[in-house]
């Protein structure tokens, strides 16, 4: 079952100093230590709980102030009202 | 890594200038304060800020509606939340909060900004990195009414 991971779409944009096209800014690791569990390329949803959530994927760069991370949405963008009772709930 | 540019405040028309939250802040179903606190301390590598991302007019010179800030600036989320600037400096003020908007524009969102808060008593205004209980509080009474987005970002 895929991670879910807390992303706020209302940063949704293609940020080209990072190299990330159409992603959400998810944070420092040292700010978030929920971040540290991802790993690099790895498949999530994306989701602001009880809003929306999205397909997508977690990506890292070093920044100097330490390992960052965004979110790629790759698709499956689902309201909450569209989704099934039975939805799995965010771990971060 | 560019200086953020903080608003005067003071050079606004605060009950003129709207600012938007994506979301419905009193969505009963949505975990809002949790969303809130969460999107506040990711930090903006691009400005080097912490803060509540916002939208509001990137030129205020030229006044602009929520539908046009909207159109500007899409994003999926199915309702927005509306205020102006001063009803939320207000809210905050109530509970000892001063408020600081930084200019943090994305590549589709031109009217992206950071709202972060100090504390009134705190000379220095030190930028909070976390979003305190009673401030998440004051922000969401600020931000009312909730209305449709009437340009919402088409889904890939």
């Amino acid at each position: 079952m895929k991670k879910r991971v807390f992303a706020d779409f209302n940063d949704l944009s293609d940020y080209t100093e990072a190299g990330i096209v159409q992603g959400v800014p998810l944070g420092l690791e040292e700010d978030i230590p929920e971040l540290r569990q991802l790993q690099e390329h790895e498949d999530v949803i994306l989701e602001m709980p009880g809003e929306l959530q999205a397909d997508g994927y977690v990506t890292c760069r070093e920044i100097p102030q330490g390992h960052y991370w965004y979110g790629v949405v790759t698709g499956h963008v689902l309201y909450a009202d569209e989704l099934p009772a039975d939805h799995g709930q965010a771990a971060s | 890594m560019p200086t953020p540019v903080a608003l005067d405040l003071g050079q606004l028309s605060v009950l003129a200038e709207i600012i938007i939250r994506g979301g419905d802040l009193h969505d009963a179903k949505a975990n809002v304060r949790q969303i809130m606190k969460n999107n506040y301390r990711v930090y903006s590598p691009r400005y080097g800020v912490y803060g509540l991302s916002v939208l509001m007019n990137a030129n205020p010179a030229q006044p602009a509606t929520y539908d046009q800030l909207a159109q500007r600036n899409p994003i999926f989320n199915k309702k927005l939340s509306l205020s102006v600037v001063g009803t939320v400096t207000g809210a905050l003020r109530r509970l000892g909060y001063g408020m600081m908007l930084y200019k943090t524009p994305a590549q589709d969102l031109p009217d992206h900004h950071t709202l972060a808060v100090f504390d009134l008593s705190d000379a220095a205004q030190t930028i909070h990195h976390e979003l305190q209980d009673p401030a998440v509080d004051a922000l969401i009474s600020a931000f009312a009414p909730t209305v449709d987005n009437p340009y919402p970002k088409p889904r890939p």
